[in-house]
C-alpha cells in the first residue's frame, strides 16, 4: 500500500512538474515573443535619426538615416572595403534589367524584417540576455539569439534600455560574423524634412507584377507548367507563403535595340508566371522560384548564369553558389527551372532539394 | 501636474469622465508640447472611431464547421515534457522507442558548384539581411554593377 | 463555476450559449459565432490589414475557442474572454513579413483591392487602414478595441491584461504616431 502511493506520488509529481514546466515555457514564450516583437518594430514606432553602418567583415556601408513612423530618407554617407576602381570582369549585362530582378529574388522583402514569425521564432531559436553594452551613447541590453537545430545563423542584439531600439544588429554564422548593422549616432527627435514611405525594390517602370496567393496544390493550375513543390523541409521550417507571380513587360524601344543585339533572332516575350513559395523557421529564410524552361523570361535571365546540362549520367544537376550569407541552387526539371535559396548553410537546403514533388 | 499626468487626462477628458478642470486646463496653457495635444487626439479620435473596415465574408461558418469536424492530429510534446513524460515511464519499467525513417528521396540530384565567374548572378539570389534601400543601393551602383 | 452579474445587452446570453454548447446542444456555438463574427473579423482586420488574411484568423480563433470552451470559468464576461483569444492570436501572426508586403502591393496597387469584404469602402476607409499599420501589432490591437469595438479602458485593459495606465500610454503612443498620417485625412459625413 506504501510503495503504491510512493508510486502515485512520485507519478504525480513528475506529471505535475511536466504540465508546470509546459505552462511555465508557454508564458516564458509569450514574453520572448514580445520582447522580439517590440525591438523588431521599434524601428517603425520610434522616430529617429542618426548615422548608421552596416556590411560585412571586409566592407562597410555608412548612411545617414531619419525616420519616422514606416517612412524614412536614406542618404549615403561613405563607404570602407576592399572594392577598389578596377572592376572585375562582370558577367554579359542584360540591357534592361541591373541585376537578377527582384520579382525573381526569392522571399523578396522578407529581409525588410528581421523577425518573420514570432512563434516560429521562440520555437526554433532561445534568446537569452547575455549583459549590457553602450551604443551610440545609449545604455543597451544585449540578447543572443541562437538556433536551436544546426545550419542557422545566430544573432546579437543591442537593444536600447528605455525603448528597445535595435541599436546594433549582428549576424553570426561558422563563417563568423555575416553582417552588422550599428547605430553610431542616435537621435529620437522627430526628424523634420521630407520622408518617404519605404517603396519595394525599384525595378524598370515597364515591368508589371501581379500577385496572386495560392495553395500550393493550386500553383501548377494557375502557373501553367508544373511546379514542384518541396515534401521535405528542414526542421523548424514552415511554409508561410505561396504565390503565382504574373510577370508582363513594355519594353521601351531603345533597350530592344540593345536586347537585338544579344538576341539577333527576335527579342523574346518576357511574359511569363512565376511560382514563389517561401518557408521560414521564424528567423531564416528559404525560397523556391520556379519559371518555365521555355519562358522568355528565362531565356533573358539565364544570360547570367554560365551554361550547364539540365541532367547527367540520368541524375538532375542541381548548380550549387554559397558565400557567407547562404546558398543558391538552381537545376531544370523537367522543362521547369527550380531556384532554392536561404540564408542557411547547404546541409539544411540538400536533403530539401532532394525531395522535390510535382503538385 | 506634469506632462505624463496631462497626457492621461486627455484621455479621460475624451471619454466624458470628471477630471479636475482648473488644473487640467492650466497645465494646458501653460505647457507648449501639451497644447495642442487634446485637439490633435480629439480629431484622430473622430477619424478612427468614422472609418469602415469590410465586412466579414459571408462564407466562413462551413469552413469552421468542416475545421471543427477534422480529427484533432496529437500535439507533438515540447522536448522537455516529452523527456518527463519518457523518464515516467521509464521509470515505471516501460521501454519507449521511437524510430523515425528518413522519407525516400524523389529527385536523383548531382549537385555541382556553380563555376566561380557566376558568383554575382547567384549572389542575386541568396537572401540579405537588408533590402536594398537607396543607401545600399547608391553603393550598389557606384561599387557593383552600375549601368 | 461562479459567474459575475452579467450586462443586460446579452452577456446572460453568452453564458446560457456557452453552458447549452457544454451540454451538446449543436447550434449553440453557431449562435456565439454568428454574434460575435464582425467583431472579431474586424479586430483581427485593424490588426492584420488585409480581408483574406483576417477571414483566416476568423476561422482559426472560432475553431481555438471551440477548443478551449471547456475552460472557461465565467470569472469574467465571454466576450472579454473572446476578444483576448482574438487578439493575442492575430498578434502572434501579425508579424508575417510576406504578409506585410503583399497588404502593402495590394492596397496600393487597387485601392481598394479586397475581394475579401463586401461592403464597398470609400478610400479614406483605405488610408485610416495604412495609417494604423504604421502602428505596431500591440497598438493596432488597442486602437481597434478602442475606436472599432467602442471597449472602456477598463474592458481593454481586462482583455489585454494590462494596467489602466499602460492603456492610456500606448493610446497616448498610437496617436502620436498616427497624428501625421491622419492629418490629411477628411471623413465624409456618415450615411
Amino acid at each position: 500500500m506504501r510503495l503504491r502511493v510512493a508510486l502515485s506520488a512520485a507519478a504525480f509529481a513528475l506529471g505535475a512538474s511536466a504540465i508546470s514546466w509546459a505552462v511555465w515555457t508557454d508564458s516564458r514564450d509569450a514574453r520572448t515573443a514580445a520582447l522580439l516583437e517590440e525591438i523588431e518594430s521599434a524601428e517603425d514606432r520610434i522616430p529617429h535619426s542618426g548615422v548608421r553602418e552596416m556590411g560585412g567583415p571586409a566592407e562597410t556601408v555608412t548612411l545617414r538615416i531619419w525616420a519616422d513612423g514606416g517612412r524614412r530618407r536614406v542618404e549615403f554617407a561613405g563607404y570602407r572595403g576592399g572594392r577598389s576602381e578596377a572592376r572585375r570582369p562582370s558577367p554579359p549585362k542584360l540591357p534592361f534589367f541591373r541585376s537578377f530582378p527582384s520579382f525573381l529574388r526569392p522571399g523578396h522583402g522578407q529581409w525588410r524584417r528581421r523577425v518573420k514569425d514570432y512563434g516560429l521564432t521562440v520555437r526554433n531559436y532561445e534568446v537569452e540576455r547575455t549583459g549590457g553594452a553602450t551604443v551610440a551613447g545609449r545604455e543597451a541590453d544585449l540578447y543572443d539569439v541562437r538556433p536551436r537545430h544546426p545550419g542557422r545563423p545566430s544573432y546579437r542584439i543591442a537593444a536600447d534600455r528605455e525603448n528597445r531600439f535595435p541599436l546594433r544588429f549582428e549576424v553570426h554564422n561558422a563563417a563568423g560574423t555575416v553582417f552588422r548593422t550599428e547605430f553610431t549616432e542616435i537621435s529620437y527627435e522627430r526628424p523634420s524634412g521630407r520622408l518617404e514611405a519605404r517603396e519595394a525594390p525599384p525595378g524598370p517602370s515597364w515591368v508589371k507584377v501581379d500577385r496572386e496567393e495560392l495553395p500550393s496544390s493550386r500553383l501548377s493550375g494557375r502557373a501553367g507548367f508544373p511546379v514542384w513543390v518541396p515534401s521535405r523541409v528542414p526542421p523548424g521550417f514552415e511554409l508561410r507563403g505561396s504565390e503565382v507571380l504574373d510577370v508582363r513587360a513594355d519594353i521601351p524601344e531603345a533597350a530592344r535595340e540593345a536586347a537585338r543585339r544579344l538576341f539577333p533572332g527576335a527579342v523574346p516575350d518576357v511574359a511569363t508566371k512565376v511560382a514563389h513559395l517561401n518557408y521560414t523557421d521564424g528567423l531564416a529564410v528559404l525560397s523556391v522560384v520556379e519559371v518555365s524552361a521555355d519562358s522568355g523570361l528565362w531565356k533573358l535571365v539565364r544570360n547570367w548564369l554560365p551554361a550547364a546540362p539540365a541532367e547527367a549520367g540520368g541524375k538532375v544537376v542541381a548548380r550549387r553558389f554559397q558565400d557567407r550569407f547562404g546558398a543558391a541552387y538552381v537545376m531544370e526539371v523537367e522543362r521547369t527551372v527550380v531556384l532554392v535559396a536561404g540564408n542557411v548553410s547547404p546541409d539544411v537546403i540538400e536533403p530539401m532539394i532532394r525531395n522535390f514533388e510535382r503538385r | 501636474m506634469n506632462c505624463e499626468t496631462y497626457r492621461d487626462r486627455v484621455f479621460d477628458v475624451l471619454a466624458g469622465r470628471p477630471v479636475d478642470r482648473p488644473t487640467f486646463d492650466g497645465h494646458r496653457s501653460s505647457c507648449a508640447s501639451c497644447a495642442g495635444l487634446l485637439e490633435g487626439i480629439s480629431e484622430n479620435e473622430r477619424i478612427l472611431s468614422g472609418a469602415r473596415v469590410p465586412a466579414a465574408p459571408a462564407d466562413l461558418w462551413p469552413r469552421i464547421a468542416a475545421a471543427l469536424a477534422r480529427p484533432v492530429p496529437a500535439r507533438r510534446p515540447r522536448g522537455l515534457v516529452f523527456a518527463a513524460a519518457a523518464a515516467a515511464l521509464l521509470a515505471a519499467g516501460v521501454v519507449f522507442f521511437s524510430a523515425a525513417r528518413a522519407p525516400r528521396p524523389s529527385l536523383d540530384v548531382a549537385i555541382v558548384d556553380a563555376s566561380p565567374d557566376s558568383g554575382r548572378a547567384f549572389t542575386a539570389l541568396v537572401p540579405r539581411y537588408e533590402d536594398v534601400d537607396a543607401g545600399l543601393a547608391l553603393a550598389d551602383t557606384l561599387f557593383r554593377f552600375g549601368d | 463555476m461562479s459567474e459575475r452579474a452579467e450586462r443586460a445587452d446579452g452577456g446572460a446570453d453568452d453564458a446560457t450559449w456557452v453552458r447549452r454548447h457544454l451540454e451538446g446542444d449543436p447550434d449553440a456555438f453557431r449562435a456565439l459565432y454568428e454574434k460575435y463574427r464582425e467583431k472579431v473579423f474586424a479586430s483581427a482586420y485593424r490588426i492584420v490589414g488585409e480581408s483574406h488574411a483576417a477571414a483566416d484568423l476568423v476561422q482559426e480563433i472560432f475553431v481555438k475557442i471551440h477548443g478551449e470552451l471547456r475552460s472557461f470559468k465565467f470569472e469574467s464576461r465571454f466576450s472579454t474572454w473572446l476578444f483576448r483569444v482574438a487578439v493575442n492570436h492575430a498578434l502572434n501572426k501579425a508579424s508575417e513579413l510576406a504578409r506585410h508586403a503583399r497588404i502593402r502591393e495590394r492596397i496600393a496597387r487597387d485601392g481598394r483591392g479586397d475581394p475579401g469584404g463586401t461592403r464597398e469602402g470609400r478610400p479614406v476607409d483605405d488610408e485610416v487602414q495604412r495609417a494604423i499599420q504604421a502602428l505596431s501589432p500591440k497598438l493596432r490591437a488597442i486602437v481597434g478595441l478602442r475606436y472599432l469595438e467602442g471597449l472602456s479602458y477598463e474592458e481593454i485593459a481586462e482583455v489585454l491584461e494590462i494596467s489602466i495606465g499602460t492603456v492610456k500610454s500606448r493610446l497616448f503612443l498610437a496617436h502620436e504616431t498616427l497624428r501625421p498620417l491622419l492629418r490629411n485625412v477628411t471623413l465624409e459625413g456618415k450615411e
